[in-house]
């Protein structure tokens, strides 16, 4: 099946090779200041192509007196003219400013930009090549206002989470990606040397289009396809090596560990006098580095940081692609592969992608496409508990190995070092494959009928293998000592999955313009998805061999099945009047109706209308004269988007099957019987989520095209929000959702772009910005606080920190009066603040119930990013940046508390770079713990009290980063002409190489406390034939 | 040209060096453990290492005095102290190198061995028979013992061994200690055991309680008809408590007593349970003895205890003594009478020859208000001076003028009774209790 697919993409790009020849027409390709350099003029008759050299100047071969000729160059509007026979020719190009001829792709269609109507946000594909990301998910932070990207890591495989203007539900506020019309379940699922452009429908004029699953915004990507032509091999190559932005440091070393390990222990003591030393002896804390160059097996000093992680790691990506395209077909294939290694041992993220588009124009009024994707990626990670966590606070008075390499106990038998090396593997396969057949009939001028099949499947391969590690002696090989924790038999578990998807499409549009003024765009169509996930598992333990990952050898006393299935399926229809007047006066009209299987048949069908109006004012005689002002439009929409994304069945109850213990037939004995039971109460009228907006916003083009701007202000109300309902527990039931809910959301986006350029020096830049606030309307009475110490409350921020309010820090022991949550509170732990009681006033005690409150956003605000690019000849030099404005960080315990776990190593910032305490410490000055930053050490306390959620563990969690420093050279045409290629490019990135924040020393304000973000410097090359 | 040799010749060397496997670290010792005796002395190894490495001496009998290097391999000599504690030992030299597997050279040093014998002191119950003791060492001994009593498991070996002794129990009442000779190469052990003394006797030796063995009494004790044969007849009364019999003697029969009505002696039990005689005359005894389970030590003082009733026509004062070594001793203080009588007590006639004697007694009768003998009790204590098996109590009649009237005892009749009683003693006044739990008893005194 696989080899006739591949041989059909073969054929099918490989048929269309053919050439004629002509006469030669020789000429220059010029701008408003000289020539241009590296245009393409492509006769689009013969599709024969020329490129200018260094002066501009072209020659083109088998030209005809009437053939059309397209001129191209990246940063220029594209031109076609009619040849009249003027040889030699001289062709003007005109420089783009602020791209309003450029095509956008929106739902179910493509306008130019200057006819939008809707906030739409794009991206082209020169902002996502010029970094050097795996996951296209990460390239995209900072590109869009509104779009929020949030990443915690980029280790291997990792995907950024992704949110168009802000939070829209509780349930699932990620936006539906589809690429070339096909839903997928990432933007991973495309590599970026693949895209052409990003559209994101941001308001609901524009996604309402996509109704059911639009609520969230939409994201459209448009992969690259061939034009009439092209004919082109091209390649790209990178390398790159992959460091840590910020490792934070912990106090890991003998000293600093054992004597602030005492002083935990002796806090927690009580302090007796004299009993300083709890754990470790003076004797033995101070002659521990001559012990340990005597004897490095019984006084280790084991550097688990450089033992786990790596300096750098390496990443590497290939691109081949191959392209031709005429009158009749045109073709695209491309192949990409990229292997990134993360900086610890046994995790790796490996990927090929191949991506065919094809489409063939075969006979009159007829044609259609077949496009083709394939992606094969798997992730290698290692059985391990966190190996970050581990580098970082493993104390170093504890061996991971023995000199000779084998395992060392490590801390009694805790070892993720021996886990990661030994402990056996994870792998994550996954196989994505996509395809979309279709086609068109133009019977008409202007009308187009277009039918499609869009198939895809997935097929995920998990494979958990967990060995046993024991440990020996270090000195005999053969004496046993025992086994790492948690590695004490040998288990595997494969799981295996597949889901499958058709979407069947029928899409009709006519276009006219009447009487030249009126321009009529007409769209209906049909749609219909079904949607099937089936999975298994088997699983083993105790198995006999460590080192056969495989089931055939399987602990038959020990086997586990599982297995699971569902289905759900969409029907919509849908249609779009879009019209204007001159150009000056637009309207948009967009209805949706889809009926979804996850409610029941009669609540099923949501209708989600909306309409949008646009007025470019610079089109109006008035504004003929006001020369800055090149472009001005002024949009407004209003309209409804939905959600179901709230479970398959919600509107059915379900039977939980489970073996129960039953009296037999005869009521004489208990047996275990398998039973089956209801178990969730299920709301039959459940129905639509419904999210109704409206934006206003302008577009502008000031002096002479070269500034623009574009800026947003919207309002979100989502209404029938899915909630789990609190029903009586008595019932048995789990809480059913229902329709309850409410929330709004509220913001506003900005971007400014400046081009120009004097002689050879070209610039470039932009930026944009956007802030949102998403307030809990009505919850039917419920309050949810989430693990993470948010909470999710009627009248405040959506997950708006919630814990208790501090006062610093108590100087002196609390007396019997004073308001704690222990009663062991001592100086030098977090003091509390008493906002209430049970009778509503303070009571004297710090409770969870009556003491804690909201403590501000933990959203990001005013999110922002922007691009600088300069050029000066064959040289470009181009900065991304982006980053938050303003955001409420709570610190985790893992970055501040010390001895997790009860011997981890504290945290590096309870010490000054000086070396003094920034702790309450009694054996600080009173001085000193008046200016201290962190509690005093002690478990009983920060297990209880001072690591609770509060406004003390709050931090700026702002930042600006540089996203990517991207400096290329175009080496010159005229030497590479010589050996027939069409073009080479090489070029130096650095992906995220300086963050500005002021966060917790050591920490990057994206990471979690198990993650990395990474630095990547990548050497590449471009190169076309 | 020369500079091309040059080039190729240094490629060359480069490509053979290339080619070279780089040495892999390594550390290993020529043996890994060693033993040495007692007395230390000195060890040596060779260590190979192409690493660096840390030398441990984990133990300060041992130091290494000397190394030699040959290449990678390095020669280490070490003196072991010797061990003066019996228990063996054992030390390590550890090897700690960089980047291979450390390593352990082990010293197991046996302990100095125990010349001797153990224990040197043994004390045992006094009914042990045997005792252990251990000839410690390597080396050949003897042993011995002066007391024949005690025997040997083994006289000679060599090394360790354990040795049984056996010996008869000690029935004395003071410690025995006997000593054992052990002689290893010259140098003399002792063993001593001591068997402990008995403990002293107390309790109950023997008792008898009348009223509840009468049938005990009736199958050993009452003859079927008048005897005539002199001594106990082979009757006697078992104790009920503890061990011993209650005989009665019966002398022979001289003609100067009328037989009356062929009355002679005859043992019998009355309804009570007492057991009694009818014809008791001077020269019969009634013999209590008490028998131990070992000899009873000398010193050891007898408490007894017995009613007794007179028949009307037996002998007012009686004897009670006991058998002290072979000597009979007044078991009470005793006193002597002049007694006299002129009538006849076969005839009612006047004798043709009055009576008179003076007799030695400790127990003397009297009468109850109904002129019958009275139930007394006899009772005392007396000390043994040597040691004896058994204790032996005689009651004897001592006169021959009759109790009750006075005449001259010179026949034997039925009236000549004498007797234990289960009968509680006769009140003062002189009237009889009614109750019958009196005892004969033999008794350790406290």
């Amino acid at each position: 099946m696989k080899k006739s697919i591949i041989l059909s993409i073969i054929l099918i790009v490989a048929l269309p090779f053919a050439a004629f020849a002509q006469s030669t027409l020789k000429g220059t390709v010029k701008d408003a200041t000289g020539p241009v350099i590296s245009a393409v003029i492509l006769n689009q008759n013969n599709s024969k192509w020329a490129t200018t050299d260094q002066n501009g100047n072209y020659t083109l071969e088998g030209v005809t007196k009437g053939d059309k000729l397209k001129v191209s160059c990246l940063g220029y509007s594209t031109r076609t003219i009619e040849w009249n026979g003027e040889n030699p020719l001289t062709i003007i190009v005109e420089e783009q400013g602020f791209e309003l001829n450029e095509t956008v792709v929106i739902g179910y269609g493509a306008v130019k930009k200057k006819d939008l109507t809707g906030s739409v946000g794009v991206v082209n594909s020169n902002i996502l090549e010029q970094q050097s990301k795996s996951q296209l998910s990460q390239s995209l932070q900072g590109a869009i206002p509104g779009l929020v990207v949030t990443r915690s890591s980029t280790m291997p495989g990792a995907s950024a989470s992704i949110q168009v203007r802000g939070v829209t539900t509780i349930s699932d506020s990620s936006p539906l990606i589809l690429v070339d019309g096909m839903a997928v379940n990432s933007i991973d699922n495309v590599a970026s040397e693949d895209v052409e452009q990003i559209t994101v429908l941001k308001d609901a004029a524009s996604a309402s289009i996509y109704g059911a699953r639009a609520a969230a915004g939409v994201i459209l990507i448009t992969t690259k396809s061939a034009r009439e032509g092209d004919v082109q091999i091209g390649y790209n190559g990178e390398v790159s090596v992959v460091k840590a932005t910020e490792l934070a440091s912990y106090l890991t070393d003998p000293y600093n560990y054992m004597t602030m390990f005492n002083e935990y222990k002796w806090n927690d003591a009580g302090n007796p006098i004299g009993g300083d030393y709890q754990q470790y002896s003076q004797d033995y804390i101070n002659n521990y580095k001559t012990s340990n160059a005597l004897d490095p097996i019984s006084y280790p000093d084991f550097d688990w940081k450089s033992n786990i992680l790596k300096k750098q790691a390496l990443r590497q990506s290939h691109n081949l692609t191959l392209t031709y395209g005429n009158k009749i077909i045109k073709s695209r294939a491309s192949i990409s592969y990229d292997k990134s290694d993360a900086l610890y041992q046994g995790s790796n993220h490996e990927r090929l992608m191949a991506r065919v588009r094809n489409s063939i124009n075969f006979a009159k009024n007829w044609s259609g496409s077949l496009d083709f994707s394939l992606k094969h990626a798997v992730k290698n990670d290692p059985q391990s508990d966190s190996p970050i966590k581990a580098a970082n606070m493993y104390p170093s008075i504890y061996a991971g190995l023995y000199p000779d390499g084998r395992i060392a106990e490590g801390k009694t038998g805790s070892n993720t070092l021996a886990a990661l090396l030994e402990g056996g593997n994870q792998i994550n396969g996954n196989d994505y494959i996509t395809g979309k057949a279709s086609i068109s009939w133009k019977p008409l001028e202007g009308f187009d009928l277009t039918a499609s099949l869009t198939p895809t499947y997935s097929f995920t391969k998990q494979k958990d293998f967990i060995k046993t590690i024991p440990y020996y002696d270090a000195y005999d090989t053969d004496v046993l000592l025992g086994y790492v924790s948690g590695y004490t038999a040998t288990g595997l578990t494969e799981t295996r999955s597949d889901a499958k998807t058709m979407e069947t499409q029928v899409i009709a549009t006519y276009e006219r313009t009447v009487a030249n003024d009126h321009s009529i765009n007409l769209m209906a169509g049909y749609e219909d998805y079904m949607y099937t996930f089936e999975t298994m598992s088997a699983s083993t333990n105790d198995m006999e061999l460590r080192n056969y990952p495989y089931l055939d050898l399987a602990n038959t006393n020990n086997l586990g099945v599982r297995g699971g299935s569902y289905q759900n399926a969409y029907r919509s229809f849908f249609g779009r009047l879009m019209y204007n007047y001159k150009g000056r006066y637009y309207m948009q009209l967009n209805a949706r109706g889809d009926a979804s299987s996850r409610f029941h048949k009669d609540y099923r069908w949501g209708f989600f209308p909306s309409a949008s109006l646009g007025w470019v004012v610079t089109n109006e005689s008035f504004m003929q004269n006001i020369t800055p002002v090149n472009y001005l439009k002024l949009r407004g929409s209003i309209g409804s988007l939905g959600n179901e994304r709230i479970g398959n069945y919600p509107y059915q109850s379900s039977i939980n099957f489970n073996k129960a213990m039953m009296y037999d037939a005869n009521g004489q004995s208990v047996m275990s019987q398998m039973t089956g039971a209801q178990i969730n109460y299920a709301v039959r009228n459940i129905t639509w989520e419904t999210t109704y907006s409206w934006d206003i916003g302008l577009d502008a083009a000031l002096f002479k095209n070269r500034l623009n701007l574009t800026a947003d202000y919207y309002f979100k109300e989502t209404r029938d929000m899915l909630l789990a309902a609190e029903i009586p527990t008595f019932t048995g039931f789990e809480a059913p959702d229902q329709n309850v809910g409410t929330m709004h959301t509220r913001g506003w986006e900005v971007s400014i772009g400046w081009k120009d350029n004097i002689g050879d020096f070209s610039y470039a830049i932009s930026a944009n910005l956007s802030d949102y606030r998403s307030v809990m309307g009505d919850l039917g009475g419920k309050m949810v606080i989430n693990s993470d110490g948010t909470i999710i409350k009627e009248g405040e921020e959506y997950r708006a920190w919630y814990g208790y309010k501090s006062d610093g820090l108590w100087q002196t022991n609390p007396t019997g009066s004073d308001a704690v949550i222990i009663a062991t509170t001592s100086a030098g732990d977090v003091k509390y603040v008493d906002l209430s009681g049970d009778a509503g006033t303070p009571d004297g005690k710090i409770t969870a119930t009556y003491d804690r409150t909201t403590l501000g956003s933990s959203l990001p605000h005013y999110v922002f990013g922007g691009t600088i690019s300069l050029g000066w000849k064959n040289f470009s030099l181009s900065v991304l940046f982006n980053g938050v404005g303003k955001q409420t960080s709570l610190v985790t315990q893992d970055m501040v508390r010390p001895f997790m776990a009860q011997w981890l190593s504290a945290p590096g910032v309870l010490l000054n770079s000086n070396g003094t305490r920034d702790y309450w410490s009694t054996y600080n000055t009173e001085q000193q713990n008046m200016h201290v930053h962190y509690p005093r050490l002690s478990y009983t306390s920060a297990e209880k009290s001072n690591y609770e959620v509060s406004d003390y563990w709050l931090m700026n969690g702002a930042y600006f980063r540089f996203k990517n420093i991207n400096l290329s050279y175009k080496v010159p045409q005229k030497a590479l002409d010589k050996m027939g290629i069409k073009g080479l490019r090489v070029y130096f990135n650095a992906d995220d190489p300086f963050c500005i924040d002021n966060y917790l020393k050591g920490w990057d304000p994206e990471a979690g406390p198990s993650t990395y973000i990474a630095k990547t410097f990548t050497l590449g090359v471009d190169l076309n034939f | 040209m020369k500079l091309k040799k040059l080039i190729l010749a240094g490629l060359a060397l480069l490509a053979l060096g290339s080619c070279q496997k780089e040495t892999e670290p390594f550390m290993m010792l020529s043996a890994k453990k060693v033993s040495v005796t007692a007395d230390g002395g000195a060890v040596s190894f060779d260590l190979s290492a192409n690493v660096y490495y840390r030398v441990l001496v984990d133990e300060n009998w041992m130091s290494i005095v000397d190394k030699t290097d040959a290449g990678d391999v390095t020669t280490y000599n070490l003196t072991i102290a010797p061990n003066t504690e019996t228990t063996p030992r054992e030390g390590t030299i550890r090897f700690i190198g960089d980047g291979v597997t450390p390593l352990k050279f082990i010293i197991s040093q046996a302990g100095v061995v125990p010349r001797g014998v153990n224990p040197s002191s043994i004390i045992v119950n006094p009914e042990a028979t045997s005792a252990k003791f251990t000839v410690l060492g390597d080396k050949p001994w003897s042993a011995s013992c002066a007391n024949p009593d005690y025997k040997l498991s083994s006289q000679s070996g060599i090394g360790e061994m354990e040795v049984n002794v056996t010996f008869p129990a000690n029935e004395e009442y003071t410690d025995k200690t006997t000593t054992i000779e052990v002689v290893i190469v010259g140098e003399k052990y002792t063993v001593s055991i001591t068997q402990k003394a008995l403990g002293k006797p107390q309790g109950i030796l023997a008792d008898w309680a009348l009223g509840q063995i009468k049938e005990s009494t009736t199958n050993y004790f009452v003859d079927s008809d008048l005897q005539t044969t002199p001594g106990t007849g082979n009757k006697y009364i078992p104790a009920s408590t503890g061990s011993g019999k209650i005989e009665y003697y019966a002398c022979e029969r001289t003609p100067d007593y009328t037989i009356k009505a062929g009355y002679n002696c005859k043992r019998l039990v009355g309804s009570n349970g007492d057991p009694y005689v009818e014809g008791t005359i001077v020269g019969d005894y009634w013999l209590v003895t008490g028998e131990y389970v070992r000899n009873i030590p000398a010193g050891t003082a007898i408490d007894f205890y017995f009613v007794t009733k007179f028949g009307t026509y037996v002998s007012n004062y009686w004897l009670v003594e006991y058998l002290d070594g072979s000597a009979w001793k007044p078991a009470l203080q005793t006193s002597t009478i002049n007694e006299s009588a002129t009538i006849s007590g076969a005839t009612g006639l006047p004798l043709a020859t009055p009576y008179s004697a003076q007799i030695t007694y400790n127990v003397a009768g009297t009468l109850d208000n109904t002129g019958n003998g009275a139930y007394h009790a006899v009772q005392g204590k007396f000390t043994i001076s040597a040691p004896m098996k058994s204790i032996k109590l005689r009651f004897k009649p001592m006169g021959r003028v009759g109790f009750k009237d006075g005449r001259y005892i010179d026949y034997i009749s039925q009236s000549c009774q004498s007797r234990f009683s289960a009968q509680h003693i006769s009140n003062p006044d002189g009237t009889p209790v009614k109750e019958y739990n009196e005892h004969v008893t033999l008794k350790f005194a406290e």
